[in-house]
């Protein structure tokens, strides 16, 4: 079960995206977040998923991936839908059960918003955890962050913390599974019982958890001063991040999305028409 | 009462890019009473094996029989089976989680619902079986010194009285004297509760000297089955299967192949040491 965690997984891959800047893909995430709250009329939802039918394409990422990807926020999903269904109380009357009412703002609303939030976990994905290694991303974050040394912020020493952070998730996911089976052998029963039941199940794994995440710690830290790891003063880097064309491209391309989804946006409310 | 493997196949993350097929087909059956010594190379599938033997994995394809019956049939028939059949893990020093040794030993049989004078009991035994001090069992676990930890593991399982104790590598990592003193307590706890044990090494030396039986594996599958006169004695399947024999069987058939007077089918030290000392007296 642990192992179908798929949201923030690299998975390696030699496409355009995969190539592209990390800093550069930073850039677009976050224009394309932008694209995806400014959108607001079906036509821009149903080119942004276009989009995001476009990326998972190029990268050559498995949509089955993608989907599975969709699972750990199935509930944010289906629980903002269900509130904005039940809370709308403009447009026309549908149905009407006991203290709910649902109209049809309510339903329109509700499908926009389990769009938005789908959208947005699958380009976001798509760009940045499923096509860039936690390297490059911490790199990427680094260069972002760079202007920030000059009001006297370690930019370094925040990345590098990022990226040992991000190198051990999946050390942890399987230690932790290791660990789990290793207490079941021993007759823990972590799927039935009440809620407290299955709280206590845990500490079994929290506790030689913690105390083997100490030591790998103490043993990282060693290790890192024994290479003479010193920080980031005078450090060099073996790749240093290059924007390239293809970059500048992608980087048109995004603004472009952005630009179609503000259009469209000022299309259907200004001019009513009915997209 | 054996416990078989009929026909398993294992696949790791199916159906994703990271699909790996770690059994392949493997048709196994440990018998009772026995030692048996479960060998292969890095990655052969050995703790996949070992993880479907009490219910953890559930296999792809196959069944695992024990006493007839299949251990996945239900939910509760697959809890069971972790009384039944006790996995020592590899490196299980790292498990230990209770504030005192003798309470982590004691925390499979509380799982087991036994009662509390029972718990003692095994608590106890099985404490004595891996040689634990009584002073030891008051310490919390993480004092205790690496290979002290590995016996507090090895009784946390033990304690459940399991029908077949199965140990993935119970010796990696330990010095000589350790080894040797774990795996002949292991020997000795499988004669006096007349259970069945399973052990998993790649110490062609040690599987030589304690095992009754010995199955190899190679890539998911089952590779040689024998007695380990049998298995040893076919030194060239076992290079091929990415092992080789004893270091000891290996002088004797070069000795051999020299001519000198000595059998090629020698395993352990004590037996090539009798058969050289009986050739000094002719000399
Ligand atoms: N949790 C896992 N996820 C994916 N692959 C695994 C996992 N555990 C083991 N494997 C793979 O399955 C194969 C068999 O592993 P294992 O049973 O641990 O072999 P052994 O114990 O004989 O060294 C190896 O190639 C290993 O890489
Ligand atoms: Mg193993």
């Amino acid at each position: 079960m642990i192992n179908d965690i798929t949201l923030g997984q690299y998975f390696p891959g030699d496409s355009v995206i995969h190539r592209a800047d990390p800093r550069m893909k930073l850039i677009i995430a976050f224009i394309m977040i932008g694209a995806v709250f400014a959108a607001s009329s079906l036509i821009s939802f149903a080119f942004l998923a276009l989009v995001v039918v476009l990326l998972i394409f190029i990268s050559k990422i498995s949509p089955l991936v993608v989907l599975k990807g969709m699972k750990p926020v199935l509930f944010i999903l289906f629980f903002t839908a269900f509130i904005q269904v039940f809370l709308t109380r403009t447009g026309t009357l549908i149905a009407e059960w006991w203290i709910f009412k649902i109209y049809s703002d309510g339903l329109m609303m509700a499908f926009k918003m389990m769009c938005r939030i789908a959208l947005l976990v699958a380009s976001t994905s798509l760009l940045l955890s499923y096509t860039t290694s936690p390297i490059a991303l911490t790199d990427g974050i680094e260069g972002l962050l760079s202007p920030l040394k000059k009001l006297g912020l370690n930019t370094h020493d925040f990345a590098m913390m990022m990226s040992i952070a991000m190198r051990f998730i999946p050390t942890i996911i399987e230690e932790t599974d290791k660990i789990m089976s290793a207490q079941k052998a021993r007759g823990t029963d972590f799927s039935s019982g009440g809620l407290i039941k299955r709280a206590k199940a845990m500490i079994p794994i929290f506790v030689p958890l913690l105390a083997s995440e100490i030591r790998r710690a103490d043993e990282l830290s060693c290790a890192m001063i024994c290479r003479c790891y010193r920080g980031g003063e005078g450090r060099t880097k073996l790749k240093e991040l290059k924007i390239t064309s293809n970059d500048v491209i992608l980087l048109l391309v995004c603004i472009g999305i952005l630009a179609l989804v503000i259009t469209a946006n000022i299309l259907t409310t200004h001019f009513g028409l009915p997209i | 009462m054996p416990l078989s493997l009929e026909n398993v196949s294992y696949i790791y993350g199916e159906r994703t890019p990271f699909e790996h097929r770690a059994l392949n087909d493997l048709n196994l059956t440990f018998k009772d009473g026995m030692i048996t010594g479960l060998m292969g190379h890095t990655g052969s599938g050995k703790s996949t094996a070992a993880q479907m033997l009490n219910g953890l994995l559930c296999p792809t394809k196959g069944r695992v029989l024990l006493d007839g019956c299949d251990i996945n049939e239900s939910k509760k028939s697959r809890y069971e089976a972790k009384f039944k059949v006790g996995l020592v893990f590899q490196y299980p020093e790292y498990q230990l989680f209770k504030e005192s040794v003798w309470e982590d030993i004691a925390y499979g049989p509380r799982n087991m619902k036994l009662s509390e004078d029972e718990v003692k009991k095994r608590v106890n035994e099985a404490a004595e079986f891996v040689g634990l001090t009584r002073q030891m069992l008051g310490k919390s676990p993480f004092e205790l010194s690496g290979g002290q930890k590995r016996r507090a593991a090895i009784a946390g399982i033990i304690a459940m009285k399991p029908r077949f104790l199965v140990l993935d590598e119970p010796a990696a990592g330990l010095d000589p004297a350790g080894r040797d003193d774990i795996l002949s307590q292991i020997c000795q706890y499988k004669n006096s509760e007349n259970s069945s044990v399973i052990i998993i090494s790649h110490s062609m030396e040690d599987m030589a000297k304690y095992c009754d039986e010995i199955a190899v594996m190679d890539d998911g599958a089952l590779c040689m089955y024998g007695t380990p006169d049998d298995v040893f004695s076919q030194s060239k399947r076992l290079k091929n299967a990415g092992l080789n024999v004893p270091q000891i069987t290996e002088l004797m058939e070069k000795l051999y192949n020299c001519g000198i007077d000595v059998s090629a089918n020698v395993y352990t030290v004590e037996d090539a040491a009798e058969q050289l000392i009986k050739l000094y007296g002719k000399v």
